[in-house]
């Protein structure tokens, strides 16, 4: 007995003076190993001994509470794009890597060959909440919402065990009542909730009891979930039966019989689509436009979209040949309203009575042409426009041009009247001439004179034309005008020369023939003979 | 009497031998003196494709998914041994997001990940997921802390946490908005010249270069614009609004003109960083212009004094004509 615990106490001894030098050889070991490998040392197959002969039971908590290996959680897809107002679909769950098959609730919930010692297990999804978001515009769903197994030490019928661990997840988003705010891309997370009713007792009844009866079942069952059938062993069960229960028991004591805890925690990044809506105010009114008008008309925009975006504008016309151009692109924020303008041109058209056009104006975010926001401008077309175009211009030219020469011939008939007033005066003058020179005569001849009075009545204008021009050609200094007056005196037409006042006289001055009215006439011929005199002079001069 | 006794002090004596041998070699506790010599540390590493984050991210974007290759290992001075002894036990690897720039969303899958407890790295694979929902500056570097926190394997692998950063250039996002203060549409006469000012304003993330050009300009007719102008953002809080003026000059030919022509002009935002330009999508205007009326040659002024002087001379000549002419009537 001494003996014994001689040696025992040698061996303590040892033992910490044996591990401090195989720390330093070790660690030379080590660096040797990278260039070739050495014979294991004594140290070293006795620190292989000793690691071997311990048994490790604190591997974790994983380890120690759930005698299992984790199972990552995640969300499927890890990346999801959400739009204002519609529901997106991601899938939250643990899946094998291997298989990219769902785990069974019964592997996350402890495996065959550990759970049956809890009554409930189940597990539930809570939406950790947004910072700086309101969490009244997400509607987040879960189904199910709840992942519930009833394992049990008698049989392998567990419900709920065969269950994939997994859960539908529904997400809508919507529009803050403020449109100025905007909800930006999240990383929404989402705790899993472990809850667990504990049967500690059970620990103390030694091994599970399906084992007795269902040995087969639960190696395959465990093998199907990739778990170790540790019950399989008689040896293991032997010895849990013997001591493990107790240690089981004793490690499981401090911990609660109800428990809730975070399982895991699922990060899933929700990217916000831009919510793209625009609202198109047109005019709400007819626009009013005359032919060839050009015109701009306001059309008001308002982003009632998630984001500051940029519109731009497609415009069309159900007139033909009117002109319309699109507005600008416009940055708005959200919940801002903007003035779009369009530009008009009416065509040119003679005549236009209330002619009815209508403009449609498309908006479209940038980012997403294809989701176009469409308003219409309603046009009347009336007036009239005259002016314009080749034809009417010649038109307008040749008008002008009649305008003219009708001018010319009205002026130039003006003129010739005034002339012939003028040339009717001459004329009773050239009269007088013809009077004073047959008087003249007369007074040599007066048988003749006599005659020449008779004559007047065949008298044509011509021959009194020539005998003003016998009378003017001495006056050689205006001889143009003297044409001139010719050439009026020859074109007016010949009834028009005619003229009675000439020839009413005549009759007067034949007929009659009382000495006191010849002498009078006489003495007025003199007179009218010496004034001719006189401006001859004075022409002369 | 004594014998009892003393059976049972022996009894004592190795009841507390073999617990505190169960203790030195089944340690539970830390203070065991052997456990430093198994003691190992978890090692983790990262690699990932370096051309998908040198590519910049544009805000508002897509998010931005990059594939992280995860590598662990366990070291320590017994970590042959200690990997040989937890062979089919898993390292397990929690991985999160520690850190992200303001306006920057990210996210790592999956959150836990498990490797072979080795003294070789063993590989697994993990995706980062980001993206930035905030105008940042353009071309600035950003980063992304990721966290890599790995479980304690008992006594033979110790916790510990790793952090490794990921950075990502912020991409170029050019956004104009336009507006007309005095309308798109003239009514001019063919020797007035059409002047639209134009209000442009910079909602991008970087100064802003805007080029103007006038195309199509129809044939007769004549525009120009300002060739450029040079738009702060209002990252750092500066006037973002400037003013460029388009003018049209109709065609001057002589005659009655009645022309009507759409006028275009085309906007390209681009911004220049370490030598390099980068284009935005151009942007066209469109303005209407209307020519109606008579273009004169421009001589016309002394056409209309050589009238002048010819109409007088002819009234005066007319004058001295009457006067002859009543001088011969009397």
């Amino acid at each position: 007995m001494k003996k014994l615990l001689g040696i025992i106490l040698v061996i303590l001894l040892v033992l910490p003076s044996l591990s401090l030098n195989a720390l330093s050889k070790e660690n030379n070991n080590y660096e040797a190993t990278n260039n070739e490998p050495t014979q294991e040392t004594l140290i070293k197959k006795l620190l292989r001994l000793r690691l071997n002969l311990g048994s490790i039971p604190g591997l974790g908590r994983y380890f120690v509470q759930q005698l299992r290996p984790p199972v990552a959680i995640q969300a499927y897809p890890s990346t999801v794009n959400l739009t204002y107002n519609k529901k997106i679909y991601f899938e939250i769950g643990g899946k094998d890597p291997q298989t990219n098959e769902w785990e069974r609730m019964v592997k996350l919930a402890g495996t065959w060959s550990w759970a049956w010692a809890s009554k409930i297990i189940k597990f539930s999804f809570e939406v950790v909440p947004i910072d700086n978001t309101s969490m009244d515009v997400w509607n987040i769903e879960f189904n199910p919402e709840l992942i519930q197994m009833y394992p049990n030490r008698y049989n392998l019928e567990w419900p709920g065990a065969y269950d994939p661990f997994m859960t539908n997840v529904s997400v809508r988003l919507k529009p803050n009542v403020d449109p100025r705010i905007v909800t930006q891309d999240v990383v929404l997370k989402i705790n899993v909730i472990r809850e667990e009713i504990s049967d500690k007792i059970s620990f103390l009844k030694g091994a599970p009891e399906f084992i007795k009866k269902y040995r087969d079942e639960y190696i395959q069952k465990e093998e199907e979930i990739g778990g170790k059938a540790w019950f399989a062993d008689p040896s293991y069960v032997f010895l849990f039966n013997l001591f493990s229960r107790y240690y089981f028991f004793i490690i499981n004591l401090p911990l609660p019989y109800y428990e809730e805890r975070i399982e895991s925690t699922v990060e899933v990044l929700i990217k916000v689509d831009k919510y793209h809506l625009a609202e198109l105010k047109a005019p709400e009114s007819t626009v009013n436009i005359e032919p060839y008008q050009a015109k701009s008309v306001p059309i008001a925009i308002k982003n009632r979209g998630s984001h500051i975006d940029t519109f731009n504008f497609n415009v069309n016309c159900s007139y033909k040949d009117m002109i319309v151009t699109p507005p600008p692109a416009l940055t708005i924020r959200p919940g801002e309203e903007k003035e779009a303008i369009v530009g008009i041109a009416a065509p040119k058209s003679f005549f236009s009575a209330d002619e009815i056009a209508s403009i449609s104006v498309e908006a479209y975010s940038v980012d997403k042409p294809k989701e176009v926001f469409s308003n219409v401008i309603t046009l009347k077309i009336s007036g009239v426009y005259a002016t314009g175009g080749s034809t009417i211009n010649i038109g307008a030219l040749l008008i002008l041009i009649l305008i003219v020469l009708l001018l010319y011939v009205y002026l130039s008939k003006k003129h010739k009247q005034r002339m012939k007033k003028l040339n009717g005066k001459q004329k009773q003058v050239s009269f007088y001439d013809s009077i004073t020179s047959s008087i003249k005569s007369t007074v040599k001849k007066p048988i003749k004179i006599v005659k020449k009075q008779k004559k007047p009545k065949k008298m044509k204008p011509k021959k009194e034309v020539k005998k003003e021009k016998e009378i003017q050609k001495p006056e050689k200094e205006k001889p143009k005008e003297v044409k001139k007056e010719e050439k009026l005196e020859k074109e007016p037409p010949k009834p028009k020369l005619e003229e009675k006042p000439v020839e009413e006289p005549l009759p007067a001055i034949v007929k009659k023939e009382p000495d006191s009215e010849e002498l009078k006439k006489r003495q007025a011929i003199q007179r009218v003979l010496q004034e001719q005199k006189k401006q001859k002079r004075k022409y002369k001069a | 009497m004594i014998e009892k006794i003393q059976r049972l002090k022996i009894l004592i004596v190795l009841m507390l031998i073999f617990s505190s041998s169960l203790v030195i070699l089944n340690s539970v506790v830390k203070s065991a003196p052997l456990d430093d010599i198994y003691e190992c540390t978890p090692f983790i590493d990262i690699d990932y494709n370096q051309s998908l984050v040198e590519q910049p991210v544009l805000p508002y974007d897509e998010p931005r998914m990059i594939p992280l290759t995860v590598k662990a290992k366990i070291f320590g001075s017994q970590m042959d041994l200690v990997a040989e002894k937890l062979k089919g036990v898993s390292l397990i690897v929690k991985i999160s997001i520690e850190d992200v720039p303001d306006g920057c969303f990210a996210s790592i899958n999956p959150p836990i990940l498990k490797f072979n407890a080795t003294e070789e790295f063993d590989i697994n694979y993990a995706t980062l997921s980001f993206t930035i929902d905030k105008y940042l500056n353009a071309f600035s570097i950003k980063k992304v802390k990721i966290v890599f926190d790995v479980e304690r394997l008992g006594k033979l692998v110790i916790a510990k946490n790793y952090c490794h950063d990921v950075s990502f250039i912020v991409g170029y996002q050019p956004q104009l908005s336009f507006s007309y203060p005095e309308n798109n549409v003239r009514d001019i006469t063919p020797m007035d010249t059409a002047v639209f000012p134009i209000e442009i304003e910079n909602w991008g993330n970087s100064v802003t270069n805007v080029k103007t050009e006038v195309v199509d300009v129809p044939e007769g007719w004549q525009a120009s614009i300002l060739e450029s102008i040079i738009l702060n953002t209002n990252l750092f809080g500066n006037e973002t609004i400037g003013k460029v003026s388009l003018k049209v000059k109709p065609p001057i030919s002589f005659g009655y003109h009645e022309d009507r022509e759409i006028i275009k002009v085309k906007m390209t935002p681009t911004t220049e960083f370490k030598d390099s330009e980068f284009k935005g999508e151009p942007v066209f205007l469109y303005f209407v212009v209307q020519s109606r009326g008579f273009a004169t040659p421009g001589f016309e002024m002394c056409l209309m004094i050589f009238a002048f002087i010819f109409v007088c001379f002819i009234v005066s000549k007319r004058k001295t004509t009457k006067k002859n002419h009543r001088g011969r009537k009397k």
